[in-house]
């Protein structure tokens, strides 16, 4: 079953375009300029229950904006969505009982409150019975161990121990799709991980969906299967993890200290990244040519230190956003 | 002296991007205006005279008065100099090769003269187009009365930057400001001396009120050399009062930051 | 139906009741901002003071008649400030994109919104409302009524924010527009009604309507009538259904800008 469908959605927004100096903003009180920005770009998708999806593209590339307008928050220019059957624009409450969202940049708790006094709150707006909220509050206390804060005001909490807080109230009704927005911004590796680890047990035993944008490449490749990359509000990439990671596979890169300087030129297959005195970088296509045709050309006497590995993630992805610039 | 010039053209062009929601309070003001013109109306429906003010005399009172008290809203005087103290930020203002009541009164000025010409030339629309013109106003009454209106919004300035001073002693000086501003409303720009009941009139003529609200504009619509003379002495005393005040608060707040160690 | 105005009304309680808590955390600054208003509201005493120095009657009005327009009117701007404060601060929640955290929960957005706020020094002008009240006008019936009419007087006065801030939906610098018309709606309310001409008075029963929060309430207070006390609840209740309707229409034009965006 499907848990999101999107199709052909656009949108665009008016902004006023302002020219400097005193000039130039007198001229725009009298008669203002418009742009207009297509934030969102006809884009189609969908996908199915249970599934953990990373929607990612450079700032500006229209995710929020896809995000928002799955969530119900703005109102898409054209084109349809669907979210477990339920318009966002037409049923916005109805929705709500079945999404949560998580915005790393926007706090929805109540600072002065306590952590414990927010999720009550949280479930009251849901109507969840409270017995049931105590249930959960004291099952979510457990996982993250919230015991030493639940009872300190959120505005005295460290950035982690506030995201966890987000993440456990935008749960307390049990939704069936997540949204999370860059919800690992700025946090330290340690509660990464502990958000990490959480969200792929949540998708594990309550069969979650995941709607996850980041620019953590860490988020991305521990936690999901499927990537979505948009650029120019349009979709550049909509494919697994394992093809995205295949498509670039067939490349190696060959990093090694040597003992004397040789003088290296590019060949089929193998090309110089980087030639500095005694450290060289090798990238190699290997459709073409094989590791030890490198490793024979750099003469094994002479190496000192050798490194093999794969062309990383992030590169992969800043290379795609690159491709895609207009 | 130059810097202190240039500290105000700078302060000065901040003050021209706000000239559409200047507009939008001139709009608030002219109606704020319709209102207590309907009020002065009614009251003088069965009288030409309450007094020795005529409703056009009443009315011009009115307005000129709250140009004055308008002209010195700016928030230099007060949120600055009070948020300065509160944050400590006054300690690097010692440093600095300026006096720092100088320097936030010369900013005042330059940001509050702005606010005060575009109010003073709407008020006159105002009251030409609600009353029409003052009698027996000449262009050298007009111009003479020029100084003492500025003398007016500056004294204004300092006694706020006075009040705001007590921030070195207390949680937050706003309430202070408040009463200030209510005091001067009630007391100098609603009615002129002459409306209260002797005792009280008598007392204003002490205060502020004199040199800030009631001189001027009662200069403006009656105007005689002597009386000039009389206001100006009085804004000037004033003016030295309150320089020695502040300049005595100023220190002993000051020498408080240096013992607690800033 | 009826559970979902429950449950919209436990919200709204529980908002202002978090609300209240975190105001009066600061005892000191909440006194001290609640006593400003009361001497700022009193002051206007003298105003009046010296206007009855000067003549007898406004109108019809004596100076008992006039406090009960200021009593009528700081009572419902005090009460709109403590239960629907958000209303105000709607144009702030546009700016910054705030409106997302209201739009992702199944509850009405605007309800929950209005109440998302509340103004400590409100409390001053309800109290002074009181205070006025029983110096100038005490009866027991009167605070009964008075109580009543208040309540009417805030639903009118904050649907009248909603809808002069929906517009800021459109254009968020309409927001300074706004602050001048609630300007307008309070000075209206706090002079009588003889003060003013035909033409003024129109506007105050209709664009800005002042009236209906503050005339005809006083005017129920001095002389009760019925006919006037249901055409006043009708036009309540029209307000308040467009105040809705405007804010749902602006709602679609709702851009949820990033905080970052908002400075450029």
């Amino acid at each position: 079953m499907k848990a999101i469908e999107v199709k052909n959605l656009s949108k665009t927004f008016k902004t006023k375009v302002k020219e400097t100096g005193l000039k130039g903003s007198l001229k725009a009180i009298i008669k203002p300029k418009y742009n207009t920005k297509k934030a969102v770009n006809n884009i189609s998708f969908s996908i199915e229950k249970g599934e953990i999806i990373a929607f990612i593209g450079p700032n500006g590339a229209g995710k929020s904006t896809t995000i928002k307008m799955l969530t119900g928050i703005l109102f898409p220019t054209k084109g349809e969505i669907n979210i477990m059957g339920i318009n966002p624009q037409h049923n916005r409450k109805k929705l709500a009982y079945k999404i949560g969202t998580v915005f790393g940049q926007k706090e929805q708790l109540w600072i002065h409150l306590t952590p414990y006094d927010n999720f009550k709150f949280f479930g009251a707006i849901y109507d969840v019975p409270e017995q049931i909220i105590n249930k959960r509050i004291a099952e979510y206390k457990e996982i993250f161990e919230l015991d030493e804060f639940i009872n300190t005001p959120v505005r005295s909490l460290s950035l982690g121990q506030r995201m966890i807080c987000e993440i456990v109230a935008s749960l307390i009704h049990e939704p069936s799709i997540l949204f999370l927005d860059e919800p690992t911004i700025g946090l330290d590796p340690v509660i990464k991980e502990k958000i990490r680890v959480f969200i792929k047990r949540l998708n594990k035993e309550k069969k979650t969906t995941i709607f996850l944008t980041s620019h953590d490449v860490g988020d991305i490749e521990k936690l999901c299967k499927r990537v979505i990359i948009v650029n120019n509000g349009k979709i550049v990439l909509d494919d697994s993890m394992e093809n995205l990671k295949y498509h670039y596979l067939n490349k190696k890169i060959v990093e090694a200290k040597m003992n004397t300087k040789i003088n290296l030129t590019d060949v089929e297959g193998i090309s110089i990244i980087k030639d500095k005195d005694y450290n060289l970088k090798l990238e190699v296509d290997l459709t073409k040519k094989n590791i030890s045709d490198a490793i024979k050309l750099l003469n094994p006497d002479n190496i000192i230190d050798i490194n093999i590995s794969n062309i990383p993630l992030e590169t992969i992805i800043s290379s795609i956003y690159k491709g895609t610039k207009s | 002296m130059k810097k202190y010039l240039y500290i105000m053209k700078t302060t000065f062009n901040d003050s021209i991007q706000y000239i559409s929601s200047l507009f939008i309070r001139f709009i608030g003001f002219a109606i704020t205006m319709s209102i207590l013109l309907s009020l002065w109306t009614f009251i003088y429906q069965d009288s030409t005279t309450i007094n020795g003010y005529t409703l056009k005399e009443m009315f011009w009172y009115l307005l000129l008065a709250e140009t004055i008290t308008f002209g010195s809203n700016s928030p230099v005087a007060t949120k600055e100099v009070k948020n300065c103290i509160k944050s400590g930020n006054i300690a690097y203002q010692i440093n600095k090769p300026y006096h720092y009541i100088i320097y936030s009164i010369s900013k005042y000025f330059a940001d509050t003269l702005i606010r005060f010409i575009a109010f003073a030339i709407i008020s006159t629309i105002l009251g030409l187009i609600y009353v029409g013109p003052i009698d027996n106003v000449s262009l050298i009454s007009f111009v003479s009365c020029i100084p003492i209106f500025l003398l007016a919004v500056l004294i204004t300035g300092m006694i706020k930057v006075l009040i705001s001073l007590t921030s070195f002693w207390v949680e937050d000086s706003h309430p202070f400001q408040m009463i200030y501003s209510k005091f001067i409303l009630i007391f100098g720009i609603f009615f002129p001396i002459e409306m209260f009941p002797k005792t009280i009139g008598n007392i204003l003529r002490y205060t502020p009120i004199y040199s800030v609200s009631y001189g001027p504009a009662k200069l403006m619509l009656s105007f005689n050399s002597s009386f000039f003379l009389n206001i100006i002495i009085t804004q000037i005393i004033t003016i030295i009062i309150i320089s020695i005040i502040i300049n005595i608060v100023y220190r002993r707040g000051v020498r408080k930051l240096n013992v607690n160690g800033g | 139906m009826l559970t979902e105005v429950k449950n919209n009304l436990k919200i709204m309680f529980l908002s202002l009741k978090y609300n209240l808590i975190r105001v009066m955390e600061n005892r000191v600054s909440f006194l001290t901002s609640v006593s400003m208003m009361i001497f700022n509201n009193a002051s206007f005493i003298i105003q009046w003071l010296t206007i009855f120095g000067l003549v007898k009657y406004i109108g019809s009005y004596t100076l008992n008649d006039v406090m009960l327009f200021w009593a009528i009117s700081s009572g419902s701007y005090g009460l709109t400030n403590i239960l629907f404060n958000g209303a105000n601060k709607i144009p702030e929640y546009i700016e910054n994109g705030k409106l997302d955290a209201y739009l992702v929960m199944p509850k009405n957005v605007l309800c929950h919104v209005i109440t998302s706020s509340t103004e400590p020094s409100a409390w001053g002008d309800l109290i002074y409302g009181y205070i006025a009240l029983i110096i100038f006008n005490f009866s027991i019936k009167n605070i009964f009524l008075y109580s009543l009419l208040i309540i009417i007087g805030a639903l009118i006065y904050a649907s009248f924010i909603i809808i002069c801030n929906s517009f800021t939906f459109y254009f968020i610098r309409f927001s300074e527009t706004s602050e001048i018309l609630k300007d307008i709606f309070i000075n209206g309310s706090l002079y009588p009604d003889v003060i003013f001409n035909r033409a003024i008075k129109i506007i105050f029963f209709t664009l800005i309507p002042c009236a209906l929060a503050s005339w005809i309430p006083v005017h129920l207070i001095i002389e009760f009538n019925i006919y006037h006390f249901i055409i006043l609840i009708l036009a309540t209740i029209v307000l308040i259904i467009i105040a809705f309707c405007l804010f749902y229409r602006g709602l679609k034009n709702y851009t949820s800008s990033n905080l970052m965006e908002a400075r450029s």
